[in-house]
């Protein structure tokens, strides 16, 4: 057996004590032991953006990340985003943009640019594709997607 | 569409809210009680003789519950096209590329299972491999399937009018040769099965595919399971592009791992998996010869045009039936000539992707085209225009065009692009282009029945339940299908 390490990590704002084995990625932590399988496995290497999760608030490739080094960690998944009944102004940017096709990168595409958002309230469109340019739609909804950007930064410029 | 009230109109994607919270479940989210983990044991060269396969060092690890090989299964080959079958989910005497399966595992764990997987013994006798379908066709290349002389598993030829004859007529004559590469599908989510056994012999299959019920009947054809001992369930599905129609070996391993385990089995197909292992676009060599006149007119061309198969049929003869018709179709012509090969090589074989063969003769016909254009001097739209389709015609090849758009499109396309002033000002090194094309679609075709049917009940609540064998893969189609039937029934989608 692998001798396994304690860790303590905020996830979504739950404190989480858990004994992890040290090769395991930070994705495999919350997909398998937390259940939160909102955050995508995709590449598995870090270049498509499925898994984006914010950690200590920056958005990373959760795949590239070991569980081990979350210790202490405040990190935030798509299953955080959603406060009570409403959608999050950026989710409801995306649905209403119909910025989604297949689906499978909108967690990492709605992490990302709740991310940027808060970092940067007002970004230009090409400081957008730049923050964007690690998550990849594979059925091309990119327009869309940049228009469900802009509008759900004119909601929160707007402090809905 | 000012008379409909729903169809036509912007209406929210059904599936857009779960999607954006992260509880939209996916096929690789699926957790079951009791569930074990698979992996497949895939070839590392391209083409080899399996002499043995020894099991045992990997049974013997602790934490694995079962290995499937091909004795495990009744030897039924697949292909979409039955008499052209020669797929075995596990190989039996041959691997012919790098990824084609020979065994699987279940374990408590992915670890275990791929430790498992290190642990089969496979005494494979390596032979020359082929891999360029020119050399494949040529006597002596190496054999890749037994029954199939010089690689070449289908040969196709179509001749309408009297091409030598048009030729000899046309003012000038042009030959090409265009070469399409592969192409992986590389939709994010890669391919992952689930199937559970139940105690009454029953199994359920959760996998990401884009055809539930073939699907059904070829797991039912390859195992000799009863079709309706069977259920396939597609959750969400994480893209596609006709990289998930097929059946694939997970899915016969999963079915397979936990009949005989009686536990639920999981197989999640690595990146790594997804290039070696699942379908890809076919590469093509595809040499045109066109005879044409002084205004434009075509009057005869003829395509001589090689599909690499890779190691296997799967819609391989399709593919090339559909690069047949679409190069054949469009424009008027009087006198085509097609003959397509399908070749066998040692790599992975193509399948369904994007298009189905008809971006590869469009590619080299439109480029044609171009070429010819320029020899002309001559408005690329114009010389479309001079070429193209109409309503209401046959076509030479005998494909009645229904409804047609395409002079319109261009005329339209032409004037909301400022085509003219952009083609009189057009720099080197500034790309600036036009392309037409032809496709049919619609699922029901040549399969004997309707896949593309829906029923609709409703209950006593006046809840309208919409039942379609369309897997919505991200094209929106539960969505486009509630407008229908809201339309047609005058309820709210």
């Amino acid at each position: 057996m692998v001798k396994k390490y304690p860790i303590r990590v905020n996830v979504n704002g739950d404190d989480y004590d858990a004994l992890v084995d040290p090769r395991k990625t930070l994705l495999q932590f919350l997909r398998e032991d937390l259940d939160l399988t909102g955050t995508k496995e995709g590449c598995d290497e870090g270049d498509c953006g499925a898994c984006s999760v914010i950690f200590n608030n920056k958005v990373v490739s959760s795949c590239l990340v070991l569980a081990v080094e979350a210790d202490n960690a405040v990190i935030e998944t798509i299953e955080g985003v959603q406060k009570g009944e409403e959608l999050h102004p950026v989710q409801q940017a995306f649905v209403d943009s119909g910025a989604i096709q297949c689906g499978f990168c909108t967690p990492g595409m709605v992490i990302t640019t709740k991310a940027m958002l808060e970092e940067m309230p007002d970004p230009s469109t090409e400081e957008v594709k730049e923050y964007l340019s690690g998550n990849m739609c594979r059925c091309t909804g990119y327009v869309k997607i940049l228009d469900a950007v802009e509008n759900a930064k004119e909601i929160l410029k707007n402090g809905k | 569409m000012d008379n409909y009230s729903v169809v036509g109109k912007r209406v929210k994607n059904k599936d857009a809210v779960a999607k954006v919270t992260g509880k939209a479940v996916f096929t690789a989210d699926i957790k079951l009680k009791g569930m074990l983990f698979g992996r497949v044991l895939r070839s590392k060269v391209a083409h080899a003789k399996i002499l043995n396969i020894d099991v045992s060092k990997a049974l013997e690890l602790k934490g694995v519950k079962a290995v499937v090989t091909c004795k495990d299964t009744p030897l039924i080959k697949y292909s979409i096209h039955p008499l052209m079958a020669d797929k075995l989910a596990f190989e039996d005497m041959k691997v012919r590329h790098v990824g084609d399966e020979i065994a699987a595992v279940a374990a408590v764990d992915e670890e275990t299972a791929a430790k498992a997987i290190s642990l089969i013994k496979v005494d494979l006798e390596e032979v020359e491999g082929v891999f360029d379908p020119v050399e494949a066709m040529k006597d002596g290349a190496p054999q890749i399937h037994d029954h199939v002389e010089n690689n070449i598993s289908k040969q196709f030829t179509m001749d309408c009018g009297d091409v030598e004859q048009g030729f000899a007529q046309s003012d000038f004559i042009m030959e090409k040769t265009f070469t399409t590469q592969a192409q992986a599908h590389c939709s994010i989510e890669t391919h992952v099965c689930v199937a559970e056994y139940s105690p009454d012999h029953q199994v359920t299959v959760w996998v990401n595919t884009q055809a539930p019920h073939p699907l059904k009947h070829r797991i039912s054809q390859v195992l000799s399971i009863p079709p309706e001992k069977i259920r396939v369930i597609p959750p969400f599905i994480g893209g596609a592009f006709g990289g998930k129609i097929d059946l694939d070996t997970t899915h016969v391993a999963c079915v397979l791992l936990s009949r005989k385990t009686s536990r639920p089995v999981k197989i999640v197909n690595t990146r790594e998996d997804q290039f070696t292992a699942t379908r890809i676009r076919h590469p093509t060599i595809c040499k045109l010869k066109f005879g044409f006149n002084r205004d434009g007119t075509i009057v005869a061309k003829q395509a001589k045009a090689i599909i690499d198969n890779g190691a296997y049929n799967s819609h391989g003869p399709s593919v090339m039936g559909y690069h047949n018709v679409m190069f054949s179709s469009l424009y008027r012509v009087d006198n085509i000539f097609y003959e397509g090969s399908l070749v066998y090589t040692n790599k992975n074989y193509g399948g369904a992707c994007r298009g189905y063969g008809d971006p590869q003769a469009t590619f080299a016909q439109e480029t044609m085209m171009d070429m010819i254009a320029e020899k002309l001097e001559m408005d690329p739209i114009e010389l479309r225009l001079k070429n193209a389709n109409r309503a209401d015609e046959k076509t030479a090849n005998a494909v009645q065009i229904t409804s047609c758009g395409l002079s319109e499109t261009l005329e339209a396309a032409k004037k909301a692009s400022n085509w003219s002033e952009k083609m009189k000002t057009k720099k080197k090194y500034r790309g600036l282009g036009v392309a037409s094309m032809i496709y049919t679609g619609g699922g029901s075709r040549g399969s004997g029945f309707n896949y593309s049917g829906a029923t609709i009940k409703m209950d006593a609540a006046g809840t309208i339940f919409l039942h379609t064998g369309a897997t919505d893969i991200g094209q929106g189609s539960n969505t486009t299908l509630t407008m229908i039937a809201a339309e047609t029934l005058g309820m709210e989608p």
